[in-house]
């Protein structure tokens, strides 16, 4: 294989290429099987990796030494937190797929301080379903995105004049999340804005329409993947991502904020 | 407690797994990685008044990636000799060998082989791939705390990929040859 498409190949395992070349390596993965062999075996390995290769957690003798010596209580956290926190930093909640485990974790995330969220323990609601059904689809695709641009001057008119409505496109980048494009989608049988961004190799969707009271920002964990529902000078949003629910909490108040 | 202790502790201290996680795995030894991790936090306290960030976990393993250095240099100088970069990254530079990886292999490769694998990467490579792989690191933050350009990291992790791809090919080969006999 050619160097360049051997980092090419790499850089797309890694969630690290911008929007047009990501859609060249779809059509690339699509046309050329030896392409497409080599794209499998990178992700067998990753995942390999990610399942069987040792975590060293400290000693807690190391942690409780060092407590001492900066004078604060131990701050080890709980385990259960900390099995949170590794899934989160490894990518691993979109494996996790138990009810029984998704609960686990939303009662994680309550001990995880994250006050402004509320943390529902009903079932997740249509729009929220609809909504990862939506986020998932588009990742399968080769078009997860109409309109490929990181300039909200360029994706927001794009929306306005395809939808009856114009939503709100922030420009995020000084917080780290970093705007791919936008396309339309159909929520709970209505046309919806979804704009894409970016944390590191995570994908955010947000599902943004007109209408709906009020509501303050709610998280629910569906199949791994966690879902912020919210509405705010009316406007909605649904936002879909296997991003950890602190930072995707972020995300939600930062729309929200401009909205 | 002094406001600034208590920041550290709440900031940095969370972590200290990710800390001692990457020294285990550059120095390969349980016992002088916690000897690692301890005076690197300790000089991360020291210099907490410069952190201006956001998030610690790539400043702090910046600090611990430089004290693991520092105790390969003093300890086992010949392990960072394959560092000298320029003749790996010409190294790298070349187009991958005609080597079709199994994926099959690579899928059941065994928790112990897999680790074996790792360990045996040269430092440069194997700190990239426990970077990207075990901390979820984008390559800008890679390229910050291993202080290289982004071109280096793509070509390291990419490197470090075939490295173990073809050591599991090659293993698992030996192993049914083996059994052939």
């Amino acid at each position: 294989m050619k160097h360049d498409d051997e980092l090419w190949l790499n850089a797309g395992v890694d969630g690290e290429l911008d929007p047009e070349r990501s859609l060249q390596l779809q059509a690339r993965l699509a046309a050329d099987p030896a392409f497409k062999t080599a794209w499998d075996a990178q992700q067998a390995l990753r995942a390999a990796i990610r399942e069987r290769v040792a975590y060293h957690e400290a000693p807690a003798d190391l942690s409780g030494r060092l407590a001492r010596a900066i004078g604060s209580e131990p701050v080890t956290p709980p385990p259960s937190a900390r099995i949170f926190l590794r899934l989160a930093r490894r990518g691993w909640l979109i494996g996790v797929a138990s009810a029984v485990t998704a609960s686990a974790l939303t009662a994680v995330v309550v001990g995880l301080n994250l006050g402004r969220l509320n943390v529902g323990g009903e079932p997740a609601s249509r729009v929220a379903e609809d909504a990862l059904a939506g986020h998932t689809r588009a990742l399968l695709v080769d078009r997860p995105i109409e309109v490929a641009s990181s300039d909200q001057h360029t994706v927001r008119p794009w929306l306005s004049a395809r939808l009856s409505f114009s939503p709100p496109v922030p420009d995020l980048s000084a917080h780290g999340f970093e705007l791919l494009g936008a396309r339309r989608d159909v929520l709970d049988g209505q046309t919806v804005a979804a704009l894409v961004y970016r944390r590191r190799q995570h994908v955010i969707s947000a599902f943004v329409r007109p209408g709906g009271a009020e509501r303050e920002a709610r998280l629910a964990t569906i199949r791994g993947f966690n879902v912020i529902e919210a509405a705010h000078a009316g406007m909605a949003c649904a936002i879909v991502s296997d991003l950890n629910a602190k930072e995707l909490g972020d995300f939600a108040d930062l729309l929200r904020a401009a909205m | 407690m002094d406001p600034q202790r208590e920041r550290f502790a709440a900031v940095v201290l969370p972590h200290l797994s990710a800390a001692y996680n990457l020294a285990r795995w550059l120095v390969r030894d349980a016992h002088d990685a916690e000897d690692i991790v301890q005076d690197a936090v300790l000089r991360a306290l020291r210099h907490f008044g410069g952190f201006r960030g956001s998030d610690a976990r790539p400043w702090l393993l910046a600090i611990v990636r430089n004290a693991s250095y520092a105790w390969l240099r003093a300890r086992r100088p010949g392990e960072l000799h394959d560092l000298n970069a320029d003749e790996l990254d010409t190294a790298m530079a070349g187009d991958a060998p005609d080597f079709n990886p199994e994926t099959v292999l690579i899928r059941q490769a065994e928790k112990q082989l897999l680790n074996a694998a790792i360990a045996a990467l040269p430092v440069a490579f194997r700190e990239a791939l426990i970077l990207r792989e075990l901390e979820d690191l984008s390559y800008r933050e890679i390229a910050q705390i291993t202080e290289t350009p982004i071109g280096t990291v793509m070509s390291r992790l990419s490197r470090a990929r075939r490295l173990l791809a073809q050591a599991l090919g090659a293993i698992a080969n030996a192993s049914e040859r083996e059994s052939q006999r």
